[in-house]
């Protein structure tokens, strides 16, 4: 556990730390070493393009950078793409979205899957039954396509509206978050449904309670390690979910870089007569380690939050 | 023993479409098998697409003409010879005797009449319906505005077909050899409608006939007996592979699977140069492609109004540099919109380049430009682009370029069919996009961007433009003149237009050394029934 | 009478369906009528939605490179139906699915959409059969060997595959397959499906994630059986210890068969990037191309085809349960 936490937290420190690091520029098309196979033989080098930072963070970081460093940086030691980028730094700028998008569409995703478990569980009935069947409908939805039609759909939105906050960042976001809540509210109205009947709820429903206000100070405080832990377990399969897209041509846009993008790259520039086997190897390795963690984490905080749960389910 | 019935059941029943699946996926090769392309939209010669469409109809159909791409003049196929009237207005093909369908029935020139009928009519939905429009009451009838009858193409008897003109028109018979105007079956479409395309029903007249077509895996084709030569036809069968992506291609064609391979990844090229003595580095074919990527702009995007605009954005994007290290395909660089080697009727056009610009040029041009619609930066604007590996690297390359100049521009990547639409609706200020002659002229090219195309979607009008254009076609027959107006409008679209053109394509192939009859051309044409195994 | 069938499988059905299992005094039959009658609301529901999702992206399918004549792209609307209003249009649709028409393909002219899935389902079967063939073939022996030598080097080794795997989303497994075993010792074709070997390595990696999932559900149930008072009990009857871990593997299936409708759903999904990659002729490739294609027609086929396949394959898994273990009663 401890081990874990701590590996995430470097990786964290990692990615927010980026714009510190002496990396090449990510977008920095260097054509005449395309498709470079890894090397040690050349560790620094200097002169190269140096990436800009935009931002209240970044800015600073790479100001700092500039005075640490000056023009030296890491030569493309895990190898170049086929414009000749090297995969290094494109592999922690990819690192940056896809963590950063996984993490913000599991809040809302938690959000919406906690207030809809909630209201379902607390209310019973029909109420619940409209909503889980509700549930049920989206979750039989084969996703894919509808994502297809929405990114298609919020594309040609955002085309009649250039200059809005909705670039292609935020479409993901929108659509993960959209599908990915199912299972957590689930969990929560198993949990709401349970508690609702315990004597302290029948306590303050004779106390004059509303049921607002019940499900604002018993019901969900006490449901809050279950939806934390199906967060746990939303975040890998986000970051998994938004790989997948951009994998299919259908997530992040390049230029823009996440780590299914970087995959999908690698397929493309992989063939019989040349395998440029880093362009899979690293990226994957990347996301692999990082779900692995991920999945460490969410296994070891649900043993901790719900003792009771933990040794039911395998 | 009742609990397991079920499961039983259930495991035999899988076990049964397993077998059934796996006498699905085995067929014995053809003769010789060709990696295609995806699959075609249609095997209807009036709604095919693309040129790998047109590669799988050239095996299953032929025309009048044939188009013999190394001469530049169209050989005779289904007509056995042609008169043209001194004035031009008058073709008439005499059929060669005992032409046959695949099902055996005589084709005779009433049929090809009918035949150019339906694919004139709006009702048939074809792509390229105004190749025709030369043909007096051709056009009135794909519009709907006049009947059929009045279209001038007659077959006074079993032999003869009458084409009249209502105007002279530089290359009539290449317009003829097009695959669109292949010939339909006349009894099998009025007995089965649009199914008659189907496997079952569907006949044809060429050297092939379908056996089967599954999607995403192939069409095979048989000789076909009733062909007018079927005894000199060197093969017996072709299976045309359906596969759109090039590296699939080419990982089958390094296993062995394919005998043909249409296209051959970019990103493999450099290796294949690089051992060019053992396969399949030896087997690889490129020749120049009568095909132009460029870009579009469009001029009512704000800042994109003045020439002196788009011509900086053209003219300081170093073609050169895009080839020699980006594409690395053999792709020419594109200083002219129409590519080398292009025709203009029998004599060679020699388009007129452009003259790059260097980056101060290019810095002034866009002062220039922008203080005369008073502003002092170009606005940041955004490139479209497809999905496509090769769009997006360019699309990078060239956003990497621009902002050298001081031009913000964000690439934004498309589906092919979302670019299609907005560019169809004006909404971009710069969009990929290519064209791929249907004929070598240099005509089929310049047209593009006429006031009055359909093609131009850049809102670019230019009146001298057009005059040239007009000027040009009423100077059909007299190749040496035309080409002049041809080369002076082309200047004008290169110093005014809305165009970056980017690079020639170069067509890439891989055969296996066995494979002969496989010439190599600029239209990417493929005559199947030259091709032969001689191993 | 176009709409009769229509009515009959939309309305009539469900409804009848609904007042028997409401009627039916067998908790069991209930619940399967009940199940039953969704099956066609569910794609009803599904097939609106998705109706109006892809009416209201822009652009059609004859948006083309060389843009139509108005007149000509007047009658290709006509021909394929598209000129009617939206409401009718969708009324067509949904009695043409009820008799199993979806119509005629709009990127693919000369088939219609059923001919085309009747054509990529062998493929897509195939694959997604020896996916689940993997899945059991190498999750529950594997499972069945660590649980039986919990805690050993065995064990370890497993249990650490069976994370890694889980961690590996499909596209990743695949390239880290597919370099080695085709591009370096071309052990294996790398695309297509003209020989029986071609499927080999793409069905492995589509099974091999579930595979990891039942090894886990086997170990752990094994593992928890063994613990129990039981399985003393077993021993002491003079059963030997094969048969008491067979016993107790029979109990730990109650999981993987409740998994596998789950599992059936996911080698749907993870087939679309397989089939991508080995150039397989499914009908995974379909999904994304027809909606990219403004395929109306076929995307409305595929996607009603995949919700009725995910909600029969989650049925039939809870069907299976009773059979597998007799304890659980269908709830």
């Amino acid at each position: 556990m401890k081990l874990c936490v701590t590996l995430i937290a470097g990786c964290a420190v990692l990615v927010l730390l980026t714009p510190l690091l002496p990396l090449a520029d990510s977008t920095a098309v260097h054509l005449p070493r395309a498709l470079q196979t890894p090397t040690l033989d050349i560790f620094i080098e200097h002169g190269e393009p140096r990436p800009t930072w935009s931002g209240p963070v970044a800015a600073p970081l790479a100001t700092l950078r500039e005075a640490l460093f000056g023009d030296a940086q890491f030569a493309p030691l895990l190898g170049t793409d086929a414009l000749g980028r090297c995969l290094l730094a494109r592999i922690f700028v990819g690192a940056r979205v896809s963590l950063l998008l996984a993490l913000v569409a599991s809040v809302a995703s938690l959000s919406i899957g906690a207030l809809w478990g909630a209201v379902a569980g607390m209310r019973g009935g029909r109420t619940d039954q409209l909503l889980m069947r509700g549930a049920d409908v989206i979750g039989a939805l084969p996703l894919i396509f509808m994502v297809i039609f929405a990114v298609a759909l919020l594309r040609a939105w955002r085309g009649a509206h250039t200059e809005t906050w909705l670039d292609q960042g935020a479409v993901l976001l929108c659509i993960t978050a959209a599908v990915s809540w199912i299972p957590t509210a689930r969990m929560v109205r198993a949990e709401v449904m349970s508690l609702r009947n315990a004597t302290f709820v029948d306590a303050a429903r004779i106390a004059g309670c509303s049921n607002a206000s019940i499900l604002r100070r018993h019901l969900l405080p006490n449901a809050a390690p279950v939806a934390l832990a199906s967060w746990t377990i939303s975040v890998p399969r986000i970051l998994v979910l938004e790989s997948f897209l951009s994998f299919l041509g259908l997530g992040v846009e390049a230029p823009g870089v996440s780590w299914g993008v970087l995959l999908r790259q690698g397929y493309d520039a992989l063939t019989a007569v040349h395998v440029s086997w880093w362009l899979i190897l690293f990226p994957a390795t990347a996301l692999a380690a990082v779900l692995l963690l991920l999945g460490a984490l969410g296994e070891n905080l649900r043993i901790r939050l719900l003792p009771q749960q933990a040794r039911g389910t395998p | 023993m009742h609990s397991l019935r079920l499961p039983l059941i259930a495991l035999a029943t899988v076990l049964a479409l397993l077998l059934w699946c796996f006498s699905l996926t085995g067929t014995a090769p053809a003769d010789l098998v060709i990696g295609n392309g995806p699959d075609p939209r249609s095997l209807d010669p009036a709604q095919a697409q693309s040129v790998a469409d047109a590669r799988v109809l050239a095996s299953l159909f032929e025309g009048l003409v044939i188009p013999d791409p190394l001469s530049g003049t169209p050989a005779a196929a289904m007509a056995q010879h042609w008169t043209e009237s001194q004035d031009g207005l008058r073709w008439s093909f005499t059929l060669r005797p005992g032409l046959k369908w695949s099902d055996g029935r005589a084709i005779d020139a009433p049929d090809i009449a009918w035949s150019m009928l339906r694919f004139l009519k709006p009702a048939t939905g074809a792509r390229m319906a105004d190749l025709l429009d030369a043909v007096i009451g051709a056009e009135d009838c794909r519009r709907g505005r006049g009947p059929a009858s009045a279209v001038a193409i007659e077959a006074p008897d079993a032999s003869t077909l009458i084409f009249r003109l209502r105007e002279r028109h530089p290359c009539f018979l290449k317009l003829l050899a097009q695959f669109p105007l292949y010939p339909v079956p006349r009894h099998v479409y009025e007995k089965h409608g649009a199914a008659w395309t189907s496997a079952q029903h569907f006949v044809s007249n060429g050297p092939f006939r379908l056996v089967h077509w599954r999607l995403r895996d192939r069409i095979r084709v048989e000789r076909n007996p009733h062909w007018r030569d079927a005894a000199q036809l060197p093969l017996g069968s072709i299976d045309w592979r359906c596969i759109d992506s090039p590296a699939t291609l080419l990982n089958l064609y390094v296993a062995g699977a394919l005998d043909i391979a249409m296209d051959v990844p970019l990103s493999a090229i450099p290796a294949l140069l690089a051992s060019p003595g053992s396969a399949p580095g030896s087997d690889l074919r490129r020749h120049p492609r009568l095909g132009t990527f460029f870009l579009r702009m469009n001029v009512a995007q704000p800042g994109f109004a003045h020439s002196a605009v788009r011509r900086a954005l053209s003219l300081v994007v170093d073609r050169d540099l895009l080839c020699s290290q980006l594409l690395r395909g053999g792709e020419e660089p594109a200083w002219s919109f129409t590519p080398t080697g292009m025709h203009c009727g029998a004599l060679p056009y020699s388009a007129l380049r452009a003259s790059p610009l260097s980056l101060d040029e290019a810095r002034a041009e866009l002062r220039i430009g922008l203080q005369a619609q008073g502003m002092s930066t170009l606005p940041a604007f955004e490139l479209l682009h497809t999905t496509d590996p090769l769009d997006s690297s360019v699309a990078e390359w060239l956003q990497h370029r621009y902002t050298i100049l001081g031009v913000t521009c964000k690439t934004v990547a498309l589906d092919a069919q979302s670019l299609r639409t907005r560019m169809a609706d004006g909404d971009y200020a710069m969009a990929r996009s290519s064209w791929m002659a249907d004929y070598d002229d240099a005509s089929n090219y310049l047209e593009c961007f006429e006031s009055s195309s359909g093609a131009n979607r850049t809102g670019w009008s230019h009146a001298p433009y057009d005059a040239l254009l007009r000027e040009a076609r009423s100077l059909a027959g007299a190749d040496a003149e035309r080409a002049a107006k041809l080369r002076a409008a082309e200047a004008l679209l290169l110093h005014e237009g809305p165009i970056v053109p980017l690079f020639h394509y170069c067509s890439r192939s891989l055969v296996q050394p066995y494979v002969r009859g496989f010439e190599p051309n600029p239209l990417e044409w493929l005559n199947p029934a030259a091709l032969r195994v001689q191993r | 009478m176009e709409h009769l069938p229509a009515v009959l499988l939309f309305v009539l059905t469900p409804v009848v369906l609904l007042v028997c299992a409401r009627r039916s005094c067998s908790a069991r039959r209930g619940s399967l009528l009940r199940r039953a009658a969704w099956l066609p609301l569910t794609v009803l529901c599904v097939h609106a939605l998705s109706f109006a999702l892809v009416h209201a992206v822009p652009g059609g399918p004859f948006d083309d490179d060389r843009p139509l004549a108005a007149e000509t792209r007047a009658a290709l609307e006509a021909r394929f139906g598209l000129d009617r209003p939206a409401f009718e249009q969708w009324l067509h649709a949904v009695s043409g699915m009820a008799r199993a028409e979806f119509g005629p393909s709009l990127a693919h002219r000369d088939h219609s959409v059923t001919e085309v899935l009747v054509a990529g389902a062998p493929a897509s079967l195939l694959l997604g059969a020896l996916a689940l063939a993997w899945t059991l073939a190498l999750g529950i022996p594997f499972g069945l060997w660590a649980a039986l030598r919990r805690g050993r080097s065995a064990d370890l080794t497993i249990s650490a595959c069976i994370a890694l795997l889980l961690a590996l989303p499909t596209f990743v497994l695949t390239g880290l397959l597919l370099i080695p075993l085709v591009f370096w010792w071309k052990l294996l074709p790398a695309a297509g499906l003209d020989q029986p070997s071609a499927v080999l390595l793409p069905s492995l990696c589509l099974g091999l994630p579930f595979a990891a999932q039942v090894a886990r559900l086997v170990r752990s149930g094994v593992a928890e059986a063994l613990q129990g008072e039981w399985r003393r009990t077993l021993v002491a009857a003079g059963l030997p210890e094969r048969a008491v871990a067979f016993a107790a593997l029979r109990l730990s299936l109650v999981s993987v068969v409740a998994f596998l409708g789950n599992a059936a759903a996911g080698v749907l999904t993870g087939s679309l990037v397989v089939e991508q990659i080995f150039a397989i002729p499914g009908l995974g490739a379909h999904f994304v191309e027809s909606a990219l294609n403004r395929d109306f027609t076929l995307a409305l086929g595929m996607v009603v085809l995949y919700t009725a396949l995910a909600y029969v394959l989650n049925w039939a898994a809870d069907l299976m349960l009773p059979v597998v273990d007799p304890r659980v009663e269908l709830s």
